[in-house]
């Protein structure tokens, strides 16, 4: 054999290897690529799973409102016929017009009768005051069984409204009288079917 | 979302005719490494024939060397001239990979070829092309170890037909004169190092013999 007839064959053999050098190049580049590829596709799936999950719970959080704005009614209020002095008789008109926010006002005192503290927690409801309303009923020593249990529904909405599990909501059912224990119970249900 | 395109985007290759593919293999190495990067890596020629060689119990790793050594193959005798175009590209590309096959199996002794049932279309430049294969690819890379990196990297750019210019800018070298030189000083080591090594030259000796014949 010549050595020219060698160093063709040798050429030929080095010109696949070369070849075969650079598919394996990019071979290992298309790799790479793929899998920056499937990483960017996966970021971004998780990205819409966060974002819909997030729009599911904010959903549910509307999906609440919406119950407690249909199950809850504000107290229709009249002048006490009892001896006891309530600023909020003197506020009756005020309260059939709806100025829930002057009202409110009127009873910034600390004396108030547990009228006065029944209608006042139904206005910082209404005012979407949850944590006043709650420190007022808890701080109120009830005496009216009708207000307390009233009162006390007020709390299984506030408590609904800041995402509590019905499990838990059932737990506070334990004050009040059949008619809101009716009423709370279709509630909690409506959240369970709405799940 | 423009991330996501920036990266999708090398994925969207752009069709080339067969004429075009074989057009390609005979031009200058960079069109050449296009048109066999191309047909390694489409589903029109890279299915057929990776389903074909799975089907005959290759593992995937077997398959994607095989296929490899397949389009190199291929990209040679379209450059040497042994391949002509008459429309049926992917038809000589399966018989090519049949006879890879066969030799495959027979290097590596996996069974008996003759077993296979293979519909070979007979084809002398195809069985000279791929005879010794194997072997000689083995040797001769075991003899590029032994010249460095460098003399490897001016060895492949020279064989591919990349200009002694090119060569120069590739690699940094600081003269046409001295690139010359070392790709002669290259070329030197290497055919001292296949004179040497027994085995290497006599299956060239035996290769050259079967081209010869």
């Amino acid at each position: 054999m010549k050595d020219t007839d060698k160093e063709r064959i040798i050429e030929d053999l080095l010109f696949e290897a070369a070849s075969r050098k650079s598919l394996q190049a990019q071979t290992k580049a298309f790799t790479l690529k793929r899998y920056i590829s499937y990483a960017v596709a996966a970021i971004l799936v998780l990205g819409i799973i966060a974002i819909s999950g997030l729009l599911n719970f904010q959903d549910g959080s509307d999906l609440r409102q919406d119950l407690v704005a249909k199950s809850y009614t504000f107290p229709k209020i009249s002048k006490s016929r009892s001896g006891q002095i309530n600023i909020v008789d003197s506020y009756i008109n005020e309260l059939n017009a709806k100025k829930y926010s002057l009202v409110l006002e009127k009873l910034h005192n600390s004396n108030l009768s547990e009228v006065d503290s029944y209608v006042k927690s139904h206005l910082l409801f209404k005012a979407k005051k949850y944590e006043e309303c709650k420190a007022l009923i808890n701080a109120t020593e009830w005496e009216d069984e009708f207000l307390e249990s009233d009162v006390n529904l007020l709390l299984v909405f506030i408590a609904a409204q800041s995402g509590e599990e019905p499990d838990e909501l059932k737990k506070m059912l334990a004050k009040l009288n059949d008619s809101d224990m009716f009423k709370a119970t279709e509630f909690i249900n409506k959240i369970e079917a709405s799940k | 979302m423009y991330l996501l395109f920036s990266v999708v985007k090398p994925y969207t290759i752009t069709m080339i005719d067969d004429e075009k593919i074989v057009k390609y293999l005979q031009s200058g190495p960079k069109e050449h490494d296009k048109a066999i990067s191309y047909l390694y890596t489409t589903a029109r020629f890279k299915a057929p024939i990776i389903s074909f060689l799975k089907m005959r119990g290759l593992s995937n790793n077997e398959t994607n060397i095989l296929w490899t050594d397949i389009i190199v193959k291929f990209g040679l005798l379209v450059k040497s001239g042994k391949y002509e175009h008459q429309g049926k590209l992917l038809g000589y590309i399966k018989n090519l990979s049949n006879y890879m096959l066969l030799n495959y199996f027979r290097d590596n002794k996996k069974s008996n070829h003759a077993e296979l049932k293979i519909d070979i279309v007979e084809d002398s430049d195809l069985v000279t092309a791929t005879m010794y294969h194997k072997e000689l690819k083995t040797l001769l890379d075991k003899q590029l170890s032994f010249i460095g990196e460098i003399c490897k990297n001016t060895m492949f750019l020279w064989a591919k037909g990349y200009s002694m210019k090119e060569i120069m800018h590739k690699l940094s070298f600081v003269s046409l004169e001295s690139t010359r030189k070392r790709k002669h000083t290259c070329l030197k080591k290497l055919l001292k190092l296949v004179e040497d090594n027994e085995g290497l030259s006599k299956t060239l000796k035996d290769y050259h013999n079967l081209l010869s014949s």
